[in-house]
């Protein structure tokens, strides 16, 4: 019987947990109970940076995390950074599903990983207590949550916003207590972390498309036989379309929800959007080259 | 012979409080720059990279000072030789557990410098976090190994007060 | 067999006077070698990541502030005040101590440096006024745990989180809970503090000795006005409010008051870090501790066993408290919200249980594991700031536990406590 232990940082309400619950009971049925898969949930066993290393040394077989959280481990994944990469959707996943998405799971195999599906989280969002974010002008001086990444820092200060370093589970009181006007995340973080109720508006800038990207052990993959990688991967297939769906419901839900909690949500223009990209890219594009490599970087883009 | 005093006295703590006077000066001047709209990026990240080897340095340097928290009922109960056994054996424990966390310490720091893994906002490898245990272990040893010859030493004069 | 393995060999090696962080690294060493699956790396990263967190930043922050407080003239001032005030009533001390703990709980959010700051001051001086040792120390431990009740509180949003609820739902219902809490351990130290009363020094409480010490005091009264204020307008963080803290305290000692000589700064940062070192080793080790525990499926294991035991609902929920202390002794706060909500909530929704209500039992639960033996982080941070064996703290903190455990009754058993300001 071969274990497989997966650990992820999201609740048992998310779409990543509930498509990996369907992942575990189809493996273990299909392969006539030769896999047991056994799902860690809400950051349990470690924060996604932490369970990444503990998937490096063997500990834990999979796990998942945002591509931005990923990339201080295999750099490549910088080249996800950049501003408005995907029209929408259907273009990510054609891309990831592609040879652009290959071409990043080459990258990982070198770091001990083998890239399993890209999960969606969908684009990012602003939202903020001062006023919707509909100009170039809106983004003036807002007090926004930023990685530490400095990356994002640079492009954040380039449209004129006053980035602030925090963690993940620091923003929630830093909205409350007016440390910070905002922040930018996935539209279904702004309802699974409540921060919608400390939020007056949600600008939908789509920036940026986040992907979680699965991925296991590499030791332990090679050491399958073909049979059972044949019916993982299948399994797995599945596991990503069905998440696919449930991140897509979730997101239209969350929008919803956020309508009917009184959050005034407004759309961006085209224009505002594309001089905002314009701005970032220039700031950050030589940044992202140095980091995933010029032959990487065109090569991703010609697969857009 | 001086030197070694010097260092015996010094050296961890030296470090500890640079360290702590770093984060205190760090964070600070991140609340200042706040107030002027900007902040150091990378500050969080190194407080916490020093907070980290504080506590390595401090838990070696408290073998020294005889500051760790334990339950010392055995040694208090016992009578006066068999009391020095369990002491010389439980530091004995104390440094089978640093070997092993020097050991695996070594090789998560090399696993981290190999694979290239940066710290996100200082973009300096993960491994300077990690090196905290090698450190911290090695001079725990140390530590250790001064702490049975002291043992030792008040096993004789022990029996010459008798 | 794990679960054998893991906590007999750190029972064990506990006795055997080993360092009780040492002795939680050794067990966890000793369980991963009998787990094939897991090797030794997994221990020694979880070694680094137990520490490598902003909050725990605050533990030494405001210990360090602390320190600087008590030896640079700003805590005896503050007592004055204290003194001038509650000096005569009964149990006087003891009732400022837990306000402040209060107060300072609701910034600090982590336990261990409320009982730093609080009881780096309160410890000596309730001694002075005939307290008995272990008995301030575990006053302070206990009250100390008051901070995950109190908001704003990372512990909270976490449960909200996992159980899908407000977080500002979460914050207004715990409050009156704290409160009660609160209020139930002023009650027992009243009752206790007659065996001190006879020790005790007599104070001038006239109004002119309260307006002198007040004017004494005005600066060092800036320092909770200024980690208070900062945190509530959303100036600082918490952990940059201890920053804050320390500098203010710094400047105040060496170059207002001048009691303390600037000479002498580096010693007492040093006695801070090495407080802090010895108590958060403790908290690395049990990172390790807990994910295996998480691994093994020991707290699934054990609350689905405690939930099928019964179908009667007060049994059930008494059962369900048992649980969680016993967990909380063992597993870390926020490990063992994320592992038990999703076994635990829909059972007790089952029983018409409000979410919210059972948000704050499960985190009462919690903060009584702060200082039940043998693994309680505010008892530790008592132990080394009151400088009291640990064994004979644990002795003296059993009546607190009781005293908090009849609070977590009436929380559990009456949820209008909880839900009194909720519509
Ligand atoms: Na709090
Ligand atoms: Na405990």
């Amino acid at each position: 019987e071969t274990t497989i232990r997966i650990a992820h940082a999201t609740p048992e309400t998310s779409p990543i947990h509930k498509s990996l619950e369907y992942f575990e009971e189809n493996l273990e049925k299909r392969s006539n109970g030769d896999f047991d898969v056994q799902i860690f949930s809400g950051g349990q066993i470690g924060s996604v940076n932490e369970v990444t290393e503990l998937v490096q040394i063997g500990s834990i077989q999979m796990t998942m995390g945002a591509s931005v959280l990923l990339s201080s481990v295999v750099p490549e994944f910088n080249v996800l950074d950049t501003f408005f990469l995907f029209n929408d959707k259907e273009q990510a996943r054609r891309v990831l599903d592609g040879k652009g998405g290959d071409m990043i799971k080459d990258a990982m195999e070198d770091k001990g990983f083998k890239g399993i599906g890209f999960f969606e989280r969908g684009f990012r969002n602003f939202s903020n207590n001062r006023a919707p974010l509909d100009s170039v002008e809106s983004f003036q001086g807002l007090r926004m949550r930023a990685a530490s990444n400095p990356t994002q820092i640079a492009a954040w200060k380039s449209i004129g916003a006053a980035p602030m370093p925090l963690n993940w589970g620091e923003i929630y009181s830093s909205l409350q207590q007016g440390l910070i006007d905002g922040q930018e995340s996935a539209l279904s973080s702004i309802y699974i972390e409540r921060f919608f109720e400390v939020q007056k508006y949600v600008s939908l800038t789509g920036h940026t498309y986040t992907t979680e990207v699965w991925f296991a052990n590499k030791e332990f993959w090679d050491n399958l036989s073909p049979n059972q990688q044949a019916l993982l991967s299948e399994v797995a297939k599945e596991t990503v379309e069905l998440q696919r769906e449930l991140t897509v419901k979730e997101n239209n839900d969350t929008l919803d929800t956020l309508r009917k909690q009184g959050l005034l949500i407004n759309e961006v223009p085209v224009d505002v959007k594309k001089a905002l990209g314009n701005t970032i890219n220039t700031t950050i594009k030589d940044d992202i080259i140095k980091r995933v490599g010029q032959s990487f970087y065109d090569d991703f883009m010609d697969q857009l | 012979m001086n030197l070694l005093r010097k260092l015996d006295e010094n050296f961890e703590p030296a470090l500890i409080i640079a360290s702590v006077s770093l984060i205190v000066v760090l964070i600070f001047t991140n609340v200042i720059l706040r107030l002027f709209d900007t902040t150091l990026p990378w500050a969080g990240e190194l407080s916490r990279y020093l907070f980290v080897w504080m506590v390595y340095l401090g838990i070696s340097y408290g073998i020294k000072k005889k500051r760790h928290l334990k339950v010392s009922v055995l040694f208090d109960i016992l009578p006066r030789k068999a009391s020095l056994v369990a002491q010389i054996f439980s530091d004995l424990l104390f440094l089978a557990y640093s070997f092993v966390v020097l050991y695996y310490g070594y090789v998560i720091t090399a696993k981290a410098i190999s694979r290239n893994q940066i710290a996100p906002a200082m973009e300096v490898s993960v491994g300077l976090l990690y090196a905290a245990l090698v450190i911290g272990s090695l001079l725990s040893i140390i530590r250790l190994l001064m702490s049975i010859n002291e043992h030792c030493g008040n096993w004789n004069t022990s029996e010459e007060a008798q | 067999m794990t679960i054998l393995i893991l906590f007999g060999s750190f029972i064990l090696l506990m006795l055997l006077g080993l360092p009780i962080g040492i002795a939680l690294g050794s067990a966890s060493i000793l369980t991963i070698l009998s787990l094939p699956f897991l090797s030794l790396e997994f221990f020694t990263l979880g070694l680094i990541s137990g520490l490598n967190s902003f909050t725990l930043l605050a533990v030494i922050l405001f210990t360090l502030a602390g320190n600087l407080m008590s030896q640079g003239g700003i805590s005896d001032r503050l007592l004055k005040v204290a003194y001038a005030f509650f000096g005569n009533t009964k149990g006087g001390l003891g009732t400022v101590t837990i306000i402040a703990c209060l107060f300072f709980a609701a910034i600090s959010g982590t336990g261990s440096a409320t009982v730093a700051a609080i009881g780096l001051a309160m410890i000596p001086a309730m001694v002075k006024n005939g307290y008995d040792k272990p008995y301030a120390g575990a006053m302070v431990a206990t009250a100390g745990g008051l901070g995950v009740m109190i908001p704003p509180s990372v512990v909270m949003i976490v449960y909200a989180v996992t159980a899908g609820v407000s977080v500002t739902s979460m914050f207004i219902a715990g409050i009156v809970p704290g409160l009660v809490v609160a209020a139930i351990l002023i009650i027992y130290n009243l009752f206790q503090s007659k065996q001190f009363d006879s020790k005790k020094q007599h104070f001038d409480t006239s109004w002119g000795a309260k307006l002198t010490a007040i004017n004494d005091a005005k600066l060092s009264l800036l320092m909770p006005i200024l980690v208070l204020g900062g945190i509530y307008s959303g100036v600082v963080t918490p952990t940059e409010s201890a920053a804050v803290a320390a500098v203010f305290g710094f400047v105040l000692s060496v170059f207002v008051y001048k009691e303390l000589s600037i000479k002498r700064v580096p010693k007492i940062i040093l006695e801070s870090a090495l407080l802090v070192s010895s108590v958060l080793i403790i908290v690395g080790a049990s990172v390790a501790f807990g994910r295996i525990m998480a691994l093994e499926n020991v707290p699934t294991i054990i609350a689905n066993f405690v939930i099928n035991l019964t179908e009667n609902k007060i049994l059930i929920l008494l059962s369900i408290n048992l649980l969680l202390l016993i967990v909380g002794t063992f597993l870390e706060t926020l490990a063992a919200i994320v592992i038990l909500t999703p076994i635990l909530l829909p059972v007790v929704v089952q029983l018409n249980v409000d979410p919210v209500h059972f948000g704050i039992v499960m985190i009462v639960n919690l903060a009584i594991g702060f200082v039940t033996p043998p693994l309680g982080a505010n008892l530790f941070m008592a132990a080394q700031v009151g400088n009291i064996k640990y064994e004979h703290l644990s002795r003296a903190v059993i009546p607190w536990i009781i005293a908090m455990l009849f609070a977590l009754m009436l929380i559990t058993f009456i949820p209008t406590i909880s839900l009194l300001f909720l519509s």
